[in-house]
């Protein structure tokens, strides 16, 4: 319990700290920011430590982390003698500030409990976050190194990884321990991010005086955000209990749920067998998250449940900082133009460290969010002077923070190699409406929700005025498709993959963008509270449109639009959740209040709402096996430890003897065997999602080659790459099959490597074929059989 | 109440930080100093007060403006002046900084050489003879104990010249009085006195020997500004190349000068700007070993102490064994302070860079709890010192004025019942278990007995303060105990540890004897270790396979015997620690009352040599 508590006390100190510089950039919310506070803190301490580190100016190792957030405190102290409003905020924010605390507690320890139950750090990508995360804490230079590739430098958006190694490493956790409750953390901020957002959003949109209404708002968006999943879950669990409805399972595109004919094996579910009252099937749920074909949807309920500490899960606290970043910037009075910045420069410098954090944290984010913080300034300027002049002070305002980030973010750019080919059209047959509603019906049935109140009587003229403006949001990504289809000579075959029910899908979503779009303008031009609602909504609705039309072409060709749907979908969810929540909470007042009979149609959402608490209610007995485990633990190497203590002690003497920058040989995964006539025989190619790199992964340390297929797609597919990375792994493979000597030093002596791992893996990689090198590399690490070899050392010191 | 007490009570002591009024000077005004700190708030180099005697005074208040003790110009004609006025504060001041100054002593000529001393003086031998080792951190205190190995290779000239640097700190607290107040800058240096890690820091040969010494005289300038324009940049070249004790004092002053706008002078901000970036350069040069990046000693030093094994006991029993009075002092102190301003007037600003600095050094010492290493206890422990003196003396003070009519015969029965139920403790300690019910009913009985007897103490407002004395007496007596343990070099110690034992140098004199011009082999394992005792052996092989022309070999005891050598018989070791008393409450109490009860653990070696020679 100590490493919990101590991580849970170093993230609200680290809020804390960040306070004061909340006060003045989101001192619009209600909170002041108090719910953002954490991943601002985070943020702003994790690129000093970035920064500072790659200036050469902090250390590496926990002393480094430490003076980063001591660093926080200075700045934060700073601020509030800057800020002649600090101390009263602070008196006045003492409710907010318990509540967050509050809540940030209570959804890190409920996710600290799920955990225990499941914290192994194995399966699907979770090695590759625990290889990043501890290249970030333990890397001796930066920007950080690839343990993966030894001698290169990662390639990749780590800064959520870095975050995670600044918690764990000021609160002195071990890093196994650290991301799991990095995830913690990250549930935590997130809660407390979109309880903030959202009641500052009721709060605007209901007034002041429906505070209670607010609140329920800030509730249902933790449901929405957190507490939902994928309606099929319902399908699923009916399934379970023998409830099916053929004709309704095939109209709802879900027929592989079916119970299997006698015979039948793909495409059907087993009968459920044991007693339980889930579906008990292995990782049913997965299959939920791969609902659209060759697409993946994930929900962040399904992110947190599965465990995989990726970006896009790791940045949702900081996307909710930015969204109310944005709304606060929406809030404000004064024209934004570059003026702004010479009267208050620091907070540009703050916004540049945030925004381009976006990128550094995942970068998919940062488009999207910056154009939301584009919008809400234009939207601002827009009330104080003409369109063209606000226009041009947005340029103003926004151009030099682009600037500085781009220039504080250089040293991770110059290694990062994205692997983005350009947008293309999308000509596939698209989403089928059933699969739409199940993966998104909950939030798209909330944005529409927001219609019925944002479109009042007596607006018909600003209203259709609207329309007529917003005419672009649908049309213009059409157009751009059908000219982009063009040009890639695929428009005839796009127009004919797309299903009648891609098309439909294609439409709701363009139509419920357009028409949220129109809202907002009509809302914005009256000066309402509820514009950001319905700006955030029709965002939200334009990435789902977005995703229906154009992919941005990668090296995963055989599902081309594979992870634009994934990571533009997540954007949507967060997006929606946030506003969706209040949408409906809002049209719920009105039914109430107001006796608006359009309210009640609100009902509609929070039924899907309801359903899609199915799936987590059903998922999480699954995923923990009806929370069984006996031996709880938040140590990700705990299941290691009980079962295979010979590897794990060998992991844990890498850990922690060795030297960081010390380069390791192991296992690259793949699997030799020895032919009858004495040739070696390739057995098993595939290494990635497998155990190859894993002491790496593990320890930090460098290894020739890690996931063959993942550098790839780091580093781009090119010729060379290929073929250094095929390189590599053959000699990593000559090593532990050689019968020379003069061969295996050879190999360590180009990778400059001082180890040679012989552990269970090695030894079922390589059966019968492992040298003896024990006759000429020394033994570091030995037990029961499981070894660690070492290159011999001579060396001459003088002492005199 | 006595006469006398009220004779005493017509001259109250002065609040600590509270600065006595300027004495009216004669004659014209003196020019301003254009090195003088602009804040009017501090309370800059005024003139020191003169020190008189004031036979009636607690001695705690002995020091008073000479102003307010010289007679009216209307009185009689008073008899000649002596020449040289001994007052009791002088001999108070005196004796502590002798006492400071002579428990330094003993550690500079006795201590074993070992933790982070060990550690530096070996980066600093290799950086001696010209050889780049990771272990030496530029410090200006590392190169100077380098300059000095090159003359002699024994530790005793740096420790010389770190006990010379550290022997000015009672002139800072000296300096310091004008904010601390007389009495209270007395007692904090009586505090670091008797710190013991602050003790074998301020008088051993590590990177970071001359930081107690560093810290306290920026604290002077921080607090009562700076004498000329150009100080900063000699101090901030210092501090540059010193090691991480002045941070937290550097972020808690920065912390309160950004919360105030303070403004500085362009001048001192240019001086201080060109020292530190002076220091860094310096710092990088590494006396000539080569250019190897941006090297910023302090900060170095300070993640280095996360990371290396300085200190076989953590911070955490560190504070155990040597902090608990000073860690609870602190707290009660600050606690005092913060409740004397509560609703009242604001704090004045030295009193709020102290609180500053003391957060800052608590926030290394809760992050680094779990390290092994010493730093952070005295980073904790200065700035606690500094607010424990005036809290103190205000508590004295108060003592001094309470009713003693019940506590005189109450507090020393409650620390005779306190006495019995520790007897019963003391007792389970050295059997290692706790007794049987009996004993644990009497154990509560008198411990009952003392809680029911400090109670009756207390019970009048008028008397409570003379509660202050059992915990005086207390935390005293652990002080000196910790103190006394580490001033004496006890083999039991748990502060330095681990260390060199002198037969590491016993064995490199038989390396070489025995060797007689063939190759000394020591295993990599031993290489950090045999870099200090064999300094000035020659050319030492470190290998892991024992090469053919091999003449003597220092070995893993657990590995075999290499062929064709026998063994050297003895129990040799290049290192031991001991284990610190903090595995129980038994046997921290036992080790309370008996500070040979720690278990040694020597780190082995087997020696071989050449069969036949």
């Amino acid at each position: 319990m100590g490493p919990v508590l101590a991580f849970w006390a170093t993230a609200l100190l680290i809020a804390a700290l960040a306070l004061p510089i909340a006060f003045v950039l989101l001192r619009r919310l209600p909170d002041r920011g108090a719910g953002m506070s954490f991943a601002l803190g985070l943020v702003l301490a994790g690129y000093g430590y970035f920064i500072l580190r790659v200036l050469s100016v902090l250390p590496a190792g926990r002393g480094g982390f430490v003076l980063a957030v001591a660093g926080l405190a200075v700045a934060g102290i700073a601020t509030a003698s800057r800020d002649r409003r600090f101390l009263a905020t602070l008196r006045g924010s003492w409710p907010a500030l318990l509540a967050v605390a509050g809540l940030f507690t209570l959804f890190f320890f409920a996710y600290v409990a799920f955990r225990s139950y499941v914290p192994d750090i194995s399966g699907t990508e979770q090695p590759m976050d625990f290889m990043y995360l501890n290249a970030a804490i333990t890397s001796e230079e930066y920007p950080p190194r690839d343990p993966w590739l030894a001698g290169e430098r990662a390639s990749y958006y780590y800064f959520g990884y870095l975050q995670v190694g600044l918690l764990s490493e000021v609160s002195g956790v071990e890093p196994a321990t650290g991301y799991n409750l990095g995830l913690a953390y990250t549930f935590g901020a997130a809660a407390a991010g979109i309880a903030s957002l959202a009641f500052a959003l009721g709060r605007w949109a209901m007034g002041g005086r429906a505070r209670n209404w607010a609140f329920a708002a800030a509730g249902l968006s933790l449901v929405l955000l957190l507490g939902i999943g994928s309606l099929g879950a319902v399908f699923e669990l009916a399934q379970a209990h023998g409830h099916e409805n053929q004709a309704l399972f095939e109209a709802m595109g879900v027929d592989w749920l079916l119970t299997c004919e006698p015979g039948q094996v793909d495409d059907c579910r087993p009968e459920q067998v044991g007693g339980s009252w889930y579906p008990s099937r292995y990782w049913w749920w997965w299959d939920h998250t791969r609902l659209i074909t060759d697409t993946i949807t994930e929900t962040p309920f399904f992110s947190f449940m599965l465990g995989d500490l990726h970006p896009h899960v790791m940045s949702i606290p900081l996307v909710l900082l930015t969204i109310g970043i944005a709304a606060s910037t929406w809030r404000g009075r004064t024209l934004l133009d570059w003026e702004t910045h010479r009267r208050q420069p620091w907070t540009g410098i703050a916004l540049a460290v945030i925004f381009g954090a976006l990128a550094f944290e995942n970068a998919w984010d940062v488009a999207t969010f910056s154009a939301v913080l584009a919008i809400a300034v234009v939207v601002r300027n827009l009330r104080r002077v003409a369109p063209i002049p606000a226009l041009i002070a947005t340029a103003g305002y926004l151009a030099p923070i682009a600037v500085v980030a781009i220039a504080a973010y250089l040293p991770w750019g110059l290694d990062f190699s994205s692997q983005a080919e350009g947008i293309y059209a999308y000509t596939g047959p698209g989403t089928r409406p059933p699969h739409a509603l199940l993966q998104f019906g909950p939030l798209v049935a909330a944005a529409m929700v927001a219609l019925t109140w944002g479109i009042r009587r007596g607006d018909g003229r600003l209203i259709a005025d609207s329309l007529y403006m917003t005419a672009a949001v649908p049309f213009v990504p059409f157009t751009v498709w059908f000219l982009r289809a063009a040009t890639q000579g695929e428009l005839d075959a796009g127009l004919d993959a797309r299903t009648l029910g891609g098309w439909v899908t294609l439409s709701v979503f363009g139509a419920t963008a357009w028409l949220l779009a129109a809202a907002f303008v009509a809302s914005a031009y009256r000066r309402r509270g509820n514009a950001p609602i319905l700006g955030l909504l029709s965002t939200g609705a334009l990435l789902l449109y977005g995703a229906e039309l154009f992919y941005i072409r990668d090296i995963f060709d055989i599902a081309p639009r594979l992870n634009t749907v994934f990571k533009l979908t997540y954007q949507a969810w967060l997006l929606l959740a946030a506003a969706g929540a209040v949408a409906i909470v809002v049209a719920l007042r009105g039914a109430v209040r107001r006796r608006q009979p359009l309210g009640w149609l609100a009902a509609v959402p929070l039924v899907l709402v309801a359903l899609g608490m199915v799936y987590p209610i059903a998922a999480l007995p699954s995923r923990t096996d009806g929370f069984a485990n006996e031996n709880t633990s938040i140590d990700g190497l705990s299941a290691l430890a009980r079962f295979d203590p010979a590897e794990y002690a060998l992991t844990e003497w890498i850990r922690t003897e060795t030297d960081p920058s010390d380069v390791v040989i192991e296992a690259t995964g793949r699997r030799w065997s020895k032919k009858t006539n004495g040739d070696l025989e390739l057995v098993e190619a595939g290494v990635d999602y497998g155990e190859g790199g894993r002491i790496s992964a593990r320890t930090g340390r460098s290894t020739p080659i890690g996931w063959y297929f993942h550098e790839i797609q780091w580093r781009g597919d090119g010729e060379d790459n290929q073929r250094e990375f095929v390189r590599r792994q053959d000699a990593v493979d000559q090593l532990y099959t050689a019968e020379d000597p003069a061969v295996v030093l050879a190999v360590m002596r180009d990778f400059d490597a001082r180890y040679v791992v012989v552990g269970r893996q090695e030894q079922q990689r390589y059966p019968g074929l492992l040298p003896d090198f024990e006759t000429f590399l020394d033994i570091a690490f030995d037990m029961n059989g499981l070894r660690v070899y070492e290159m011999p050392r001579y060396r001459v010191v003088p002492t005199s | 109440m006595s006469e006398t007490r009220k004779e005493h009570e017509l001259v109250p002591p002065p609040m600590p930080g509270e600065l006595e009024p300027e004495p009216a000077q004669p004659g014209p005004e003196p020019k301003p100093d254009p090195g003088l700190d602009p804040e009017p708030a501090l309370p800059g180099p005024e003139p020191e007060p003169e020190l008189a005697v004031d036979p009636g005074a607690a001695v705690v208040d002995a020091i008073a403006p000479a102003d307010e003790d010289a007679p009216p110009a209307a009185a009689p004609a008073s008899p000649p002046e002596p020449l040289f006025v001994v007052s009791v504060g002088m001999v108070a001041w005196f004796l502590a900084g002798l006492v400071f100054i002579l428990l330094r002593v003993g550690p500079v000529l006795g201590a074993p050489v070992g933790g982070a001393e060990l550690v530096h003086l070996s980066g600093a031998w290799q950086a001696s003879i010209g050889v780049d080792d990771e272990r030496y951190v530029p410090t200006l205190f590392q190169t100077v104990a380098s300059l000095l190995l090159r003359a002699d290779d024994s530790e005793l000239p740096a420790r010389a010249f770190a006990f010379l640097l550290t022997a000015t700190v009672p002139a800072a607290l000296w300096r310091l009085r004008p904010v601390l107040g007389d009495a209270g800058a007395l007692i904090a240096l009586a505090v670091l006195a008797l710190d013991g890690p602050g003790i074998l820091l301020g008088s051993t040969a590590s990177a970071m020997a001359a930081d107690i010494a560093v810290t306290l005289w920026l604290a002077v300038f921080l607090l009562r500004g700076w004498p000329a324009w150009w100080a900063p940049g000699v101090v901030a070249f210092k501090v540059a190349t010193g090691g991480p004790l002045a941070l937290p004092l550097l972020a808690g002053w920065a912390a309160v000068a950004l919360w105030h706008r303070t403004p500085t002078e362009p001048r001192q901000l240019a001086a201080a700007a060109v020292g530190a970036a002076l220091g860094i350069a310096f710092a990088s040069a590494r006396i000539g070993l080569g250019f190897d990046g941006l090297v910023v000693p302090p900060l170095d030093l300070f993640a280095a102490g996360f990371d290396e094994p300085w200190s076989t006991a953590t911070v955490g029993d560190l504070a155990l064994v040597y902090g608990i009075p000073v860690l609870l002092g602190g707290l009660a102190a600050l606690t005092w302070e913060l409740a004397e301003r509560a609703g009242g007037e604001p704090l004045d600003r030295s009193r709020q860079i102290l609180i500053a600095w003391a957060a800052f050094a608590a926030g290394w010492w809760l992050a680094a709890v779990g390290t092994g290493q010493a730093v952070p206890m005295v980073a904790l422990s200065t700035p606690l010192a500094l607010l424990i003196g005036p809290a103190a003396a205000h508590l004295l003070a108060a003592m001094w004025h309470a009713d003693w009519r019940w506590a005189r015969y109450l507090l020393p029965a409650a620390f005779a019942f306190a006495g019995l139920a520790l007897a019963y403790v003391v007792d389970w300690a050295r059997i290692e278990r706790v007794g049987g019910t009996e004993d644990k009913l009497y154990v509560a009985l008198w411990s009952l007995l003392m809680l029911a007897a400090l109670a009756l103490a207390g019970y009048y407002r008028e008397a409570r303060p003379t509660l202050a004395a059992p915990v005086f007496i207390v935390g005293a007596a652990m002080l000196v105990l910790g103190a006394t343990g580490i001033v004496t070099s006890g083999r039991e110690e748990p502060l330095p540890s681990p260390i060199a034992p002198a037969q590491a140098r016993e064995l490199r004199d038989l390396a070489r004897e025995t060797a007689a011009g063939g190759l000394i082999v020591i295993h990599p394992d031993f290489e950090q270790d045999m870099t200090w005792p064999f300094r000035d052996s020659g050319d030492i092989v470190v290998a892991s396979r024992v090469p053919p022309d091999a003449a003597f070999v220092i070995w893993p005891p657990n590995e075999p015997a290499p062929e064709g050598f026998g063994t050297v018989q003895g129990q040799w070791a290049f290192r031991r620690g001991v284990e610190p008393p903090t595995t129980g409450a038994l046997a921290y109490f036992h080790w309370l009352i008996d500070r040979n009860t720690l278990d040694i653990i020597p780190e082995p070696v087997a020696v071989y040599s050449r069969t036949g020679q």
